[in-house]
């Protein structure tokens, strides 16, 4: 009996930390997605500025030999 | 004492079952990645034997150049799908190798935390073009007034540059605008990263 009930109370434990070692994981994967997601819009960010720069030398090359 | 024994026994046990659990995801995602990449070299040591016997029935010379360009092609391109494999899962269980999730969190934050960085450099630089395009801008219309008082261009031709003045004296007005846009935007992404980072890691 008491055998059984230690088993049942460690087995409880485990369960307990199992579940909370999984949501450690599920928020942790939750916040590198977010970083992730801000990254991917900083680069975009960065390409769209430096093509948007690049248009604009070459527009000033233009007028540069009027 | 039986019933130490018997706990501790449990406990050792979940420790084993439960930790490679955690890296298999990761090591799953290598291997497919390192299968992919045998698989590719395969087929570009394979294209290449191919072409050379192509190239020796023809011409010598024309043949191996030709092969030469196709293969640095084809290996660049999948040098370029290799760069691009990610894997199919999510982030958390990409590339992590060794790296404990924290770890791996932490050093996502820091590779976002440089990018915001390198997209602080990239608005100096585009400042920096706008304020000499201003004077370019400026010198350029000094110009053309100056060849239009001494009659050096027609109305037509002087019409003609001016407008092209103008167009990218708009261009330059836009890139204001959308500088002073990224610069708030990059406020606001900075703080967002420290919070993920205040949140979950400290």
């Amino acid at each position: 009996m008491k055998t059984a009930f230690t088993l049942g109370i460690a087995f409880l434990l485990l369960l307990s930390c199992t579940d909370k070692k999984k949501e450690e994981e599920k928020k942790m994967e939750q916040t590198i997605q977010k970083i992730d997601s801000l990254e991917q819009t900083v680069t975009k960010e960065i390409e769209e500025l430096k093509d948007f720069t690049q248009e604009i030398e070459e527009n000033l090359k233009e007028i540069d030999s009027i | 004492m039986k019933t130490i024994k018997l706990l501790f026994s449990l406990l050792l046990l979940f420790t084993f079952i439960g930790t490679p659990q955690i890296y298999a995801q990761g090591k799953s995602k290598e291997k497919k990645l390192e299968q992919v990449q045998k698989k590719n070299s395969k087929e570009v040591k394979q294209n290449g034997k191919e072409k050379v016997k192509e190239g020796k029935e023809k011409a010598i010379s024309e043949g191996e150049k030709r092969i030469k360009e196709q293969k640095t092609e084809k290996v660049d391109k999948k040098i370029k799908e290799k760069k691009e494999f990610k894997g199919d899962g999510n982030a958390y269980g990409r590339n992590k190798g060794n790296l404990s999730g924290k770890e791996f969190g932490k050093l996502r934050s820091q590779e976002t935390q440089e990018k915001i960085e390198e997209k602080e450099e990239r608005i100096r630089r585009s400042e920096r073009t706008l304020d000499e395009g201003r004077e370019r801008v400026r010198k350029a219309k000094e110009r053309v007034e100056k060849q239009k008082k001494e009659k050096e261009i027609t109305e037509e031709e002087a019409s003609e540059k001016e407008e092209k003045v103008r167009k990218a004296e708009k261009k330059l007005d836009d890139l204001d605008e959308k500088l002073k846009k990224q610069k708030e935007k990059t406020k606001r992404e900075k703080k967002a990263l420290q919070d993920i980072k205040v949140k979950d890691y400290e």
